[in-house]
């Protein structure tokens, strides 16, 4: 009896850390069956390769989820930087004013996407499409005036983001700052009290614009960081680099436990366990013989699963 | 009014999940009599009216209407064989005409093959207003520009509508003004003359006890007795009927007992000749140790003034000043050791969706960071030593606001400032839906808050609350000050309704 | 006279948006040099063109009016265009197959996501991003992953052309418009959108009302697999959500229709969106070259789309201000 209660007051977190759980356990113990294994050196970078845009993505969006908004813009913004490193990195040589460039349209971005909503009245996802738009407008005059598909570095060296342990050494930091300023500063707290009610928030004193444009920020910065991983896998970026991006992430902070409504219930490792589930089972269903189009239809099935258990509404009207 | 039943329960239950809300409830109602149900929140005085009139089902127990067993699936089905209610929430639907409100669920009634005849809807509804003397609604017009009180009017014609036996009436009269609440009662007469029984829901003291030929209480899920005319006439009624609500003796000490009007020299804070919407030239002076009140009809502008006061509506003139600083913003207000408790306390004053020391703690974070690190232990010995202090009936401080009672919600709204140490606070209506136990619990406080040189602001739309806490009572009517009154022994609510209306 | 008046200044604000965007299109393109815009034959096309995003459009939109955004209809479309348009092609070309089959299975998979969205009482975004994911996935298992290609089929793609594309925009307008002012379920859906626990107390029930709105936007999803099963390749959706894109570039006319709704109502309101929107792409594709004018075009429509909702949103203030000279207060909550 007592047992039983204890699953129901867990569900939540058994539908969220049960998904990883399950999914390594599986993973570690069938494919010796089959002669493959999932912990070996090339398997688990392979597996840090898959999660780690994704991974520095998500985390980031945290911020932004948590204030009840969605961003769509994030894929076009991963394409656009990418082209911006890789072009001025063969002008100069030198990664570095690629990623400074980078930053500043970030920030002048996360300004926008974080002020329009409430400055002008309109609901947030409309600057975030309409940045979707016009990135993706400029991406696609950029690719069409060079004449070429995709471009890629010639000179600067970029070996080292091909690096599973540097990519494991970024996570981790990216982790732990962005874990700290959400849950141990009033950034990240108030960030929460906006999406839980932005009402009460005015009225114990949070400045609503300031709070929202530095969320933003946050998000911004780790956008430029995955970037760079993005382009730094293959030394190139073309047209369609991140597209659909935004959608890995919603994905993956939904699988993760994350409620899109945000508020008090927002947690930063939900980002990391939600895109850690994802990539697993990208490289782990393989292993298992299953062919790569029944992959997607398992992904889909299991994120039914798990928002079963972890999203559903017990009582009263529908939800929306 | 008859002596014949015609609506009881049978050891009727309500569960929701652990909680329980009614216990094995007997009761009965007569053809042709006003019975009032009386009760603290969480009584269950709403919820066996809710029940019977179709909005839930029971857990267990039985109904009986007109002899026979009563099951209604869902609130029209009810309002069709006899039992109608009209709830406490505003329960129109907006951007829709009045008509289609009227007739929500009913749509069939005017449609052939699936098409609706708006045309015939519109008139039915119109007929409809004009047969209770409603004469300035108009059935086909949107419903929004129609105030909350025609909202409640719009109601009520929608519960009459299919002629019920039994009317329920849950806590409606008070959004209502003097006329509307003049045609509520006479349709209760109406209905009582008609040998139609009506079963009104209220916490209104006098109004139960003018309108009523019956009454019950309710305390915990349980019956604990009834009121029949004569007791009801009787002198001491209110004290008995406070007594059964509560439980206990509540003691003759409710609001402040002293007349000492004194408080200190320095000005907390000060309205100087401000003009904002529909207020307009304004003044206030609020000492250091003194209690204020600002009372009126709810849209006398009362409420509209403590925004003000608090820097959330921007000023077209004036100034509002706290000792030398000017408050432009809440920001501004904050900082200067003002704290504000709304009347909108589920939408503005907490976030029900957080634990309540995330609630308790958000106006200090600001002040609680060391190089912007906020100390998890700090929040919670924070929060902790409010929830002591207020004596906040919960699990811990990460326990969720909306599990507790209206009561302890209303702590944790006080909690914030008392934390955060400010020094004036402005409350809009600091007991509304707070049972009469914990209502004692605060008029203490408040008081001990005068004492130590708070200063308070306090807007409610219950005249005994005003008369008996502040030193200073001003009166608004239509946005301007009507009279402003000092706290005296021989002060009558029917001195003051008069400026009020 | 007055109530002449109401309707002429209905009608005037209702068509002015389109208007005014051909006839600066028409000035642009001609000063281009392109002769083209505004010919007979363009507006062939552009009819064509604007039906694939009117029927979209309305199947998003019916769910839309009633606060629910639905990722699910691009994984719908494309299963139904890929399953009907093979199983047509292998039964002589059947024009009713295609079209019957067409709508039985947006009408299935329409009615598949709301069992889902009523009994896992999930939150609708939530909700309809699995069964996305899930037809998605489902698209790249039937028939190899190889979709449907149905650019050399001219039996089939005769409802794509003009003018048997009237056909399915006469019927998806009636269908929307049926829906919206005269059926007890499109009232009833008002009424739970705007307050849905009063009318949930009252009695509506919620759960008939989602599966029949549910069925009404399987029918117009069906109508709309018809154009766009036949306007070119469509490939299995291989990247999850990749339908979802192009199915909420179908969004702009829903806002669109929603701001003119008090004068027009949102069915034509709708129409007239992606009358619009088509005229702009048209122009602006004309003006400048085909790659560049599809990357142009996109940028405009994203400063469109946003200087419409300021507009919509802050221009109630601005007329107000012309007209009284007083600045109304603005809310910032």
């Amino acid at each position: 009896m007592k047992s039983n209660e204890m699953i129901k007051q867990n569900k939540q977190k058994i539908g969220i850390y049960g998904g990883l759980v399950t999914c390594l356990i599986i993973f570690t113990v069938l494919p010796p069956l089959r002669g493959q294994s999932l912990w070996t050196v090339s398997k688990l970078s392979t597996l840090m390769s898959d999660v780690i845009v994704l991974a520095l993505l998500s985390i980031g969006a945290v911020f932004i989820y948590s204030l009840g908004n969605i961003d769509i813009s994030v894929g076009k913004q991963v394409g656009i930087y990418s082209t911006i490193i890789v072009a001025l990195g063969n002008t100069t040589d030198s990664l570095l004013p690629g990623i400074l460039l980078c930053i500043v349209i970030a920030l002048v971005i996360a300004v926008i996407n974080g002020s329009a909503g409430d400055l002008l009245n309109i609901h947030p996802i409309i600057s975030s499409l309409v940045f979707m738009m016009v990135l993706g407008g400029v991406s696609s005059i950029t690719y069409t005036q060079l004449g070429t598909r995709n471009i890629s570095l010639r000179t600067v060296d970029y070996s080292i983001f091909k690096n599973p342990l540097f990519m494991f050494l970024v996570l981790v930091i990216e982790f732990i700052v962005i874990g700290y300023f959400f849950n141990y500063t009033k950034f990240g707290k108030y960030a929460k009290a906006i999406g839980a009610n932005q009402q009460v928030a005015k009225q114990c004193g949070i400045h609503i614009i300031k709070y929202k444009i530095i969320s933003y920020i946050f998000f911004a910065i780790t956008i430029v960081t995955a970037s760079l991983f993005q382009m730094g896998y293959t030394g190139s970026a073309s047209d369609s680099t991140g597209t659909g991006f935004e959608m890995n992430v919603m994905v993956a902070l939904i699988l993760g436990g994350m409620p899109l409504s945000g508020g008090m219930k927002s947690k930063v490792i939900y980002a990391l366990i939600g895109s850690l589930t994802y990539s697993l089972l990208n490289i782990g269903l393989p292993l298992l013989g299953v062919e790569p189009n029944q992959v997607f239809i398992i992904k889909a099935i299991i994120f039914l699963i798990v928002v079963l258990l972890t999203s559903r509404k017990k009582y009263g009207v529908l939800p929306r | 009014m008859s002596e014949k039943v015609i609506f009881r329960t049978e050891e009727l239950c309500k569960n929701y999940g652990p909680t329980i809300a009614l216990k094995n409830v007997d009761i009965e109602i007569r053809q042709g009599e006003i019975r009032g149900l009386v009760g603290e929140n969480g009584s269950g005085k709403s919820t066996i009216m809710s029940i019977a009139s179709g909005m839930q089902k029971q857990s267990n127990g039985r109904m009986y209407f007109k002899d026979k067993e009563w099951n209604p699936d869902s609130m029209i089905e009810a309002a069709k064989e006899g039992i109608a209610m009209i709830l406490q929430e505003a329960n129109i639907i907006p951007h829709v005409s009045v008509a289609e409100n009227i007739f929500a669920g009913r749509e069939k009634e005017f449609s052939k093959f699936g098409i609706i005849n708006v045309k015939k809807m519109n008139k039915a509804a119109n007929a409809l207003l004009r047969s209770y003397q409603i004469d300035h609604i108009d059935a086909s017009v949107n419903i929004d520009r129609y105030s909350f009180e025609d909202g409640k009017l719009i109601e009520i014609v929608r519960a009459m509508s299919e002629n019920p036996e039994i009317l329920v009436v849950d806590e409606t009269t008070t959004a209502l003004s003097l006329e509307g609440r003049k045609i509520l009662y006479r349709l209760i007469r109406e209905m009582a003359n008609c040998q139609k029984s009506v079963v009104l829901i209220s916490h209104d003291m006098e109004e139960i006890i003018e309108q009523c030929d019956a009454l019950t209480v309710l305390r915990d899920g349980d019956i604990i007795g009834h009121l029949d005319q004569k007791e009801i006439a009787s002198v001491s009624v209110e004290k008995k009927i406070r007594y059964m609500m509560v439980g206990r003796e509540i003691g003759d000490k409710y609001y402040r007992e002293d007349y000492d009007v004194s408080h200190q020299e320095e000005v907390a804070l000060e309205l100087k000749n401000v003009s904002s919407g529909s207020i307009k030239d304004f003044s206030l002076k609020l000492h250091k140790g003194q209690i204020i009140g600002i009372g009126g009809l709810s849209g006398s502008g009362m409420h509209q003034i403590g925004r003000i006061a608090y820097g959330l509506e921007p000023l077209e003139h004036g100034s509002v000043q706290s000792g030398a600083v000017e408050i432009k913003t809440c920001l501004n207000a904050i900082e200067n050791g003002i704290g504000y408790i709304s009347k909108n306390r589920d939408t503005e004053a907490l976030i029900l969706e957080g634990s309540i020391k995330d609630n308790i703690c958000l106006p200090l974070l600001n002040s609680m960071e060391e190089a912007t690190f906020i100390s998890p232990r700090k929040e919670k010995s924070m929060s902790n030593r409010e929830i002591e202090s207020f004596s906040i009936k919960c699990n811990s401080s990460q326990q969720w606001v909306n599990t507790l009672s209206g009561g302890n919600k209303q702590k944790v709204s006080f909690a914030k400032w008392t934390a955060k140490g400010s020094d004036i606070i402005i409350m809009d209506s600091p007991t509304r839906g707070v049972d009469i136990g914990v209502k004692q619990a605060m008029y203490q406080l408040i008081e001990k808050m005068k004492e130590e040189g708070k200063a308070i602001l306090m807007i409610s739309e219950e005249l005994s609350e005003l008369i008996g806490m502040s030193d200073e009572l001003i009166i608004m009517k239509k946005f301007k000050v009507s009279k402003v009154f000092q706290r005296s022994p021989d002060l009558k609510e029917t001195d003051i309704i008069e400026y009020m209306i | 006279m007055e109530r002449i008046m109401n309707i002429f200044k209905r009608v005037m604000a209702s068509i002015a948006l389109p208007l005014v965007m051909f006839l600066v299109m028409l000035w642009a393109t001609h000063a281009a040099g392109k002769t083209y815009y505004g010919t007979w034959p363009m507006w062939r096309t552009l009819i064509i063109s604007c039906t694939a995003m009117i029927t979209t459009a309305f199947g998003i939109g019916i769910q839309f009016k009633s606060g629910r955004f639905d990722f699910s209809g691009g994984g719908i479309m494309l299963m139904a265009a890929i399953i009907a348009g093979r199983v047509a092609e292998a039964n002589n070309n059947s024009m009713l197959i295609f079209v019957g089959l067409s709508l039985l299975v947006c009408i299935s998979l329409s009615l598949l996501v709301a069992t889902v969205y009523v009994f896992g009482r999930l939150p609708i975004i939530i909700a309809t991003i699995g069964m996305a994911l899930f037809f998605e996935s489902l698209t790249t298992l039937i028939y190899d992953g190889e979709g449907i290609n149905l650019v050399a089929n001219l039996a089939l793609k005769k409802v794509g052309t003009y003018p048997t594309v009237l056909i399915p925009l006469f019927f998806s307008i009636a269908i929307y418009g049926f829906y919206s002012r005269f059926t007890v379920v499109g009232k009833q859906a008002v009424l739970l959108t705007n307050n849905q626990q009063a009318s949930v107390n009252i009695g509506i029930d919620e759960k008939k009302n989602v599966f029949i709105t549910y069925l009404y936007s399987g029918i117009l999803y069906g109508i709309a697999t018809t154009i766009f099963a036949s306007a070119g390749i469509q490939k299995a959706a291989f990247t999850s959500m990749s339908t979802v894109g192009s199915l909420f570039s179908n969004i702009l006319p829903v806002f669109i229709g929603l701001m003119l709704v008090a004068y027009c109502g949102d069915t034509i309101g709708i129409v007239l969106g992606s009358l619009t929107l088509s005229l702009m792409s048209f122009g602006l594709s004309a003006i400048f070259s085909a790659e560049m004018g599809s990357s142009i075009s996109i940028i405009i429509t994203g400063l469109f789309i946003f200087g419409i909702n300021v507009f919509s949103a802050q221009g109630k203030h601005l007329l107000e201000y012309l007209k009284t000279g007083i600045l109304k207060r603005r809310q910032v909550d």
